[in-house]
């Protein structure tokens, strides 16, 4: 099964769910799921920015498994750090989102 | 009244503009010179609506797709057009605009060619005035 997520919550959405969780779990090949695409709102999308320490492991994880990252184009601006993310990591929004997944769409989306 | 041209055209931030551009009156009338930009395959579209005596720029307007760095370019050309001479505007490039707005990522700045290419069609338009909203 091929799954998108979307972080859409602040709090420990990224710290916990996805720090402790998803990402050690696509670390160790068993998360059960083939991810294609993370997409980040909000204070989600510090996660995205060039020196953060899970961040550099999650773009690691995306480069070996082809996970598309891509944070939320208007809080990355807002955040003034749409200039400041990682290598490859691109920022849109829902047009930007469907289009990079026609060729390779999620059979579920999971809003966390 | 003639305005003066209100701003350099670097200095601000796409956050700035694109907030400035969300809270722009609306202008409603009639315009001069009406200019089109399309990337069709993204789906974006920017039109410059423009008012030009005697070779100045004297109001200015857009409408554009909501992308914000799309927004932001086209806000800060709006500003920086208006009370200029259409040949200083027409000699304005992208690569002008994309310097200007710090903060844009590389594979976004082509909008900035969208914004500058509807900017130059309307200065360029026949001059008939009419009303082309939508």
């Amino acid at each position: 099964m091929k799954v998108a997520y979307i972080f859409a919550t602040t709090g420990h959405t990224v710290s916990y769910k996805l720090g402790r969780m998803i990402l050690p779990q696509l670390e160790e090949d068993r998360h059960g799921a083939d991810v294609v695409a993370m997409f980040f709102f909000e204070d989600n999308n510090y996660i995205l920015r060039k020196g953060d320490p899970l961040g550099e492991r999650l773009v690691k994880v995306a480069r070996e498994k082809n996970i598309l990252l891509m944070g939320c184009d208007q809080c990355c601006y807002e955040r003034d750090i749409a200039d400041k993310l990682f290598d490859g990591v691109l920022i849109g929004c829902f047009p930007d989102l469907y289009r990079a997944l026609a060729s390779n769409p999620p059979d579920q989306v999971i809003t966390l | 009244m003639r305005p003066e041209p209100c701003c350099a055209l670097g200095g601000r931030s796409p956050r700035d503009l694109f907030e400035a551009a969300l809270r722009r009156p609306r202008w409603t009338g009639p315009s001069d010179h009406i200019g089109h930009g399309r990337d069709p395959a993204e789906k974006l579209e920017v039109i410059f609506y423009l008012d030009v005596d005697d070779g100045l720029v004297v109001r200015a307007d857009y409408r554009a797709t909501t992308c914000p760095t799309l927004l932001a370019y086209c806000e800060l050309l709006a500003h920086w057009v208006a009370g200029r001479r259409t040949e200083e505007a027409l000699a304005l490039r992208a690569a002008d605009l994309v310097a200007a707005v710090q903060g844009v990522p590389a594979h976004r700045q082509g909008r900035a060619a969208l914004a500058v290419e509807a900017l130059h069609a309307a200065l360029n338009s026949d001059g008939e005035r009419r009303s082309e909203r939508r």
